[in-house]
């Protein structure tokens, strides 16, 4: 089928699809897994943004 | 929404997923990052399709932390790709809330320009504008495309993980690929004559 490369990457690659990847490619999302483990002990805090502080200082460290 | 059959993704792997929810609904942060794992993608996915790409990421980690504090409104446990792409959705619809007007994803143009200033070089620029393309299409369209080409993830897998029909997905993937390949003929047509 003409589209089965969009669909699933399967059949003849089409080229301007695999151009389309290529360039947008770099916007996919590369970042590892906040530490869930750690939401439970601020989840009750008053501030709950610290978590994502906590998560940035974490993955920068 | 009629659900169709999955073939690309076998019983045990929806089995699987319910148990991990079940798990994650239960406390288990390990089972949490494990869905994670598995659909970060489809959240970021959505969320590039409505908000600047500088917001993603963070926004990104604010959508797992809703889902984690509303995982047990959570019903169906087969429906937690649908339930948490509503979120993100919803998440995208706050954004704008409270951004400031010139953010708006309806401005493909504008927003082409200013991600193009912080661009280094003219692979970058040309990533840039075919991002804003598409993200100027119908919304219909451009998710299913962004999840595609962006994120890497096939259509059976966007259907699965979005709990929408194989059927629906692929004619919103190919309707908008043809849709994309005429503003872009459209955007390098004006660009050469500018």
């Amino acid at each position: 089928m003409k589209d089965d490369y969009l669909w699933d990457g399967s059949g003849e690659p089409d080229r301007e699809v695999q151009k389309l990847e290529t360039a947008l490619g770099r916007y996919r999302h590369n970042q590892l897994a906040p530490a869930f483990d750690q939401v439970a002990e601020i989840h009750n805090v008053k501030q709950p943004w610290n978590f994502f502080i906590f998560a940035r200082q974490h993955y920068a460290g | 929404m009629e659900r169709q059959a999955v073939t690309a993704w076998p019983v045990t792997e929806s089995r699987e997923e319910d148990s991990l929810v079940s798990a994650a609904r239960g406390g288990d942060r390990a089972a949490f990052g494990r869905l994670y794992d598995r659909y970060a993608r489809m959240v970021h996915g959505i969320l590039l399709a409505r908000v600047p790409p500088r917001e993603v990421d963070d926004l990104v980690q604010e959508v797992f932390l809703l889902a984690l504090r509303q995982l047990h409104s959570l019903r169906d446990l087969s429906r937690f790709g649908a339930w948490l792409g509503t979120i993100t959705r919803n998440r995208a619809n706050d954004y704008f809330r409270k951004a400031i007007p010139h953010e708006k994803v309806t401005e493909p143009v504008s927003e082409s320009q200013a991600e193009s200033k912080t661009a280094n070089n003219a692979v970058e620029q040309e990533a840039a504008v075919i991002l804003a393309v598409v993200r100027g299409l119908p919304e219909s369209y451009r998710e299913p495309l962004i999840l595609r080409l962006v994120e890497g993830m096939t259509g059976p897998e966007i259907a699965t993980r979005t709990g929408l029909t194989h059927g629906s997905v692929r004619v919103n993937l190919c309707r908008g690929m043809q849709l994309l390949r005429e503003k872009l003929a459209e955007t390098t047509k004006g660009a050469s004559s500018a």
